[in-house]
């Protein structure tokens, strides 16, 4: 499923993501358009401030890190989750 | 912490077709550590659309399985798509021919028949689990492992989870 409706949080984003590592390193932003609205210690509470905020209009939350983690999900990746047993 | 378990069993069908018992710590070894869940829009976003009068989505019923392999939570893209859900994040997820961002949602974990409480994934990252065996729509990750205690008894064929 496509990230497009948060092209322009995640380039706002990017654009802002070396200022964020100085202000909030580890912790949750929450963006909305090219406005960012705090920095959160979890991503449940970025989220319960984004649903007061904008309700189910799309918005973003990211984890601050210099670069992205890259995630594993090896059972699913390798195929295992669709073995035939 | 409070504690619960469940203890796997299955039967099996001989070539004369009668019907045996499989034993539980092979079910478990085959099927590995799965229970079953509910997933649904969290309670935010079910209070936001009745406010603004709009029919909350169904929940949707399936089998979750117990990933410590994953560092995140994935769920299937169809159950985040019949819901509706909006998109919460992005990340990127390595598989054999690189890297790959993906969207992430917010979901609200129930796990039916247990003690244990709802849990919310506010950004689960969303992938095809629907060609599984059995078909999963979740794969519960690190990330949500990280409030439970597991105890996987192999020799038993039970698992043990405490929150």
């Amino acid at each position: 499923m496509s990230t497009e409706p948060l092209k322009t949080e995640l380039g706002y984003f990017e654009k802002h993501r070396a200022d964020f590592v100085e202000r909030a390193p580890g912790k949750f932003v929450l963006i909305k358009g090219e406005e960012d609205y705090g920095f959160f210690d979890s991503a449940e509470n970025a989220y319960k401030h984004g649903m007061e905020l904008f309700g189910v209009d799309p918005f973003l939350i990211k984890e601050i890190l210099p670069e992205d983690q890259i995630h594993e999900i090896p059972a699913h990746f390798l195929g295992l989750t669709h073995a035939s047993l | 912490m409070p504690l619960f378990e469940t203890v796997y069993g299955g039967k099996g069908k001989l070539k004369d077709g009668r019907e045996v018992a499989v034993p539980p710590r092979t079910v478990l070894q085959r099927m590995g550590p799965c229970l079953p869940v509910i997933i649904s829009a969290t309670q935010e976003h079910q209070d936001t659309l009745v406010q603004r009068g709009i029919e909350v989505p169904n929940p949707v019923s399936g089998t979750g399985l117990i990933d410590t392999g994953a560092s995140v939570t994935t769920v299937d893209e169809d159950v985040c798509r019949k819901m509706a859900l909006t998109v919460t994040s992005a990340m990127q997820v390595s598989h054999p021919g690189g890297n790959e961002t993906r969207a992430c949602y917010a979901i609200q974990i129930h796990f039916p028949g247990t003690p244990i409480p709802p849990l919310i994934a506010p950004m689960a990252i969303s992938v095809n689990l629907s060609g599984g065996q059995p078909p999963y729509i979740l794969l519960i990750g690190r990330d949500l492992l990280a409030h439970l205690r597991m105890v996987y008894n192999g020799p038993m064929g039970r698992i043990e989870l405490a929150f």
